[in-house]
């Protein structure tokens, strides 16, 4: 009794997570069709180009010896844009431009700050669903500023969580099923062994 | 159990037996670039490179990117490396980064100085999983390169595949049905949620 108690809980929860993870799961897989197939779908350009959109005069005073990402936020905050973005880190507020990109799911931006000329132009991506779908995958990340950007990344971990849980629940429930063991082992032998076989050549 | 119902439970269940080792990939490799922090040490770990071997060298190098790598193709097929690759330059150097899942060789030709050194990189599991979970397209080297992708192509399509058939699955257990509208519309809500306010 126990036991078919334990086995409907390992099948519910397969079934369930599944069922809430299914939009990240759909972006995942459409996204990754995307960058398999990229001259197909951008034509050889970037996915979707970057239009400016705003130029505004902006002062600010830096901290000494400031990380290029302190310095992005600071850009961000002032400019009252906060939420994910990044910044490459080998860029000096001392140089010409200083980029910041605020990496929303609809309509990214780059913000340039030009320190000499006490100026920002801010450029946004005109989105399309492919560069929806391929900004949705490189999202990551535990640590930027703002809530939602936060939570995605803990719901990804819920996804690593979920894609871990149905590889041992499934390869339990395979178990469980006599007449699909065979077929079963057939194709797990054959997946680690292609996968075996790629990690060694490849 | 009639036989659409038997159907789709076993690609369900045989796509995800045969796709196991990249459905691990993908999700250990995006627990460490969720959690860069964690793993920091784990990623370009200083003098991770050897060098292989260094030889006196000159040749004129092509602009054109075509051109650049034939004439790239050329060198590594002169020093017996063979696979996938791609290269770059600027006016001092040329790279060419030999794609590697497990050890990757760089090739370096240093113009002023007529020299090509050759390095293999000493790689972390994270690193190899990094490298397993952005490699992706045709086109890119032999046989073996291209399957690679086509297996890339074939996890997209079990994801679908996974998704349509368990959706189905879900239908056919009305004592579900309830808890898993729930489940549905509390994911797609969050979903929506997150990309409108990101």
């Amino acid at each position: 009794m126990e036991k078919i108690a334990w086995s409907k809980l390992i099948r519910r929860t397969h079934m369930y997570l599944a069922l809430f993870l299914t939009p990240w799961m759909v972006v995942y897989a459409l996204s990754s069709f995307i960058f398999n197939h990229h001259a197909l779908f951008s034509g050889g350009k970037p996915l979707a180009q970057f239009e400016k959109v705003e130029e505004l005069p902006y002062e600010a005073v830096f901290s000494d010896g400031i990380e290029p990402r302190e310095a992005g936020l600071q850009i961000l905050r002032d400019l009252d844009r906060e939420g994910a973005f990044w910044v490459g880190q080998n860029q000096k507020l001392t140089a010409e431009r200083f980029t910041v990109n605020r990496n929303r799911a609809i309509g990214p931006e780059r913000i340039h700050y030009y320190p000499r000329e006490n100026k920002v132009i801010i450029e946004r991506q005109k989105t399309t669903t492919a560069s929806l779908l391929v900004g949705l995958h490189l999202k990551h990340g535990i640590g930027h500023p703002g809530i939602a950007a936060n939570l995605w990344g803990i719901v990804l971990d819920l996804v690593i969580v979920g894609m871990l849980f149905w590889v041992l629940s499934g390869v339990w429930m395979w178990l469980g099923i006599k007449p699909a063991r065979f077929w079963g082992g057939v194709s797990g032998l054959v997946g680690l062994g292609l996968f075996l076989l790629f990690m060694f050549t490849v | 159990m009639n036989n659409t119902n038997l159907i789709f439970r076993r690609v369900h269940l045989y796509l995800g037996m045969l796709l196991i080792p990249w459905v691990l990939i993908y999700a250990l490799s995006t627990f460490t670039f969720n959690h860069r922090d964690w793993f920091r040490g784990q990623f370009n770990q200083p003098d991770s490179w050897t060098q292989l071997w260094k030889k006196e060298f000159k040749a004129d190098v092509p602009r054109q990117q075509p051109k650049l790598k034939e004439w790239a193709r050329g060198v590594l097929d002169e020093n017996g490396i063979k696979g996938g690759f791609n290269v770059r330059q600027n006016p001092q150097s040329v790279l060419i980064n030999f794609i590697q899942f497990r050890n990757p060789i760089r090739v370096t030709y240093r113009k002023n100085s007529g020299q090509l050194l050759a390095e293999q990189k000493r790689t972390t599991l994270a690193e190899m999983m990094a490298r397993m979970h952005v490699r992706h397209g045709y086109g890119r080297g032999g046989v073996l390169y291209n399957s690679w992708a086509f297996v890339v192509d074939l996890v997209c399509f079990a994801i679908i595949a996974w998704i349509a058939t368990g959706l189905y699955m879900w239908w056919k257990l009305p004592a579900t049905r309830k808890a898993g509208w729930v489940a549905i519309l509390s994911g797609l809500a969050t979903f929506l949620l997150l990309v409108f306010t990101i």
